[in-house]
């Protein structure tokens, strides 16, 4: 069985391959120049948040995500990630590679299996539309917010964590 | 007829199989998998973590570190992860 993680460049419809792997400085760095968000901010910068990079072949920074185990053991939390700025639906309509979420959530099921947490994963989408596109698509599942206002939780787990994982075995 | 069957038997199962056994048909159970009508692929991924939580199972009974199980599928686990205990 082969793992291997993977997005599309829309332009084309070529399938990328992509390489996760902790996120050295230099990865964080780079999101000075015109991300979404800082990620040498403080709040990035929580060591019990692993940090994960994205990255083509050529070297090309697509994604990073930073995890956390929660201190129950039940699941990861997936405590933010964000496209690059050509990808990223709130700067352009035009993304030049598509499927970086799926692929972000995948490596967090996998993060959840390999710490013990059995595949099972939490996440807050960032908007209306992502929180549709999580529970319609992934199938994720709400979990009740008990604080008003604030971002809606997801849960993945089970045959739904599964399937999105399943995506880039062969 | 009979006496050209071959005589059935099986082999005696160790604890530890049964073990392995029971994290397996954990797996399936929690991933709503029917492991005798699984497909091939879908089968791999049970094996796959099933394997994986026996061998941290094990670890954690030893009190060992994560470092101690190999990576879910080549994953790069951060020092602070291989730190952790099993």
């Amino acid at each position: 069985m082969l793992l291997q993680y993977f997005i599309t460049e829309n332009a084309t419809g070529t399938v990328v391959p992509i390489e996760i792997v902790p996120a050295v400085q230099a990865d964080l760095l780079a999101t000075k120049n015109g991300w979404q968000s800082d990620w040498t901010s403080e709040f990035i910068r929580d060591p019990k948040l692993e940090k994960y990079v994205a990255k083509t072949d050529s070297g090309e920074i697509v994604a990073l995500g930073a995890y956390r185990e929660d201190e129950h053991g039940i699941s990861i939390f997936i405590a933010n990630m964000e496209a690059h700025p050509q990808s990223n639906p709130t700067f352009t309509v035009n993304r030049k590679y598509s499927g970086i979420g799926r692929m972000m959530i995948a490596y967090g099921i996998q993060l959840s299996i390999d710490s013990g947490h059995g595949g099972v994963v939490t996440f807050a989408a960032k908007t209306d539309e992502l929180y549709e596109h999580y529970v319609h698509d992934f199938h994720a599942v709400p979990i009740f917010q008990p604080f008003s206002g604030g971002p809606k939780l997801l849960m993945l787990a089970d045959e739904g964590a599964q399937a999105i994982f399943s995506t880039y075995l062969s | 007829m009979l006496n050209h069957e071959p005589e059935l038997q099986v082999a005696p199962m160790s604890d530890e199989t049964m073990d392995y056994l029971d994290t397996l048909f954990a797996v399936c159970k929690r991933f709503h998998t029917d492991y005798y009508h699984a497909t091939q692929k879908e089968r791999d991924f049970i094996d796959a973590v099933a394997c994986h939580e026996y061998q941290l199972k094990k670890a954690h009974e030893k009190g060992q570190q994560r470092a101690a199980v190999p990576p879910f599928l080549g994953i790069v686990r951060s020092e602070r992860s291989n730190n952790m205990p099993a």
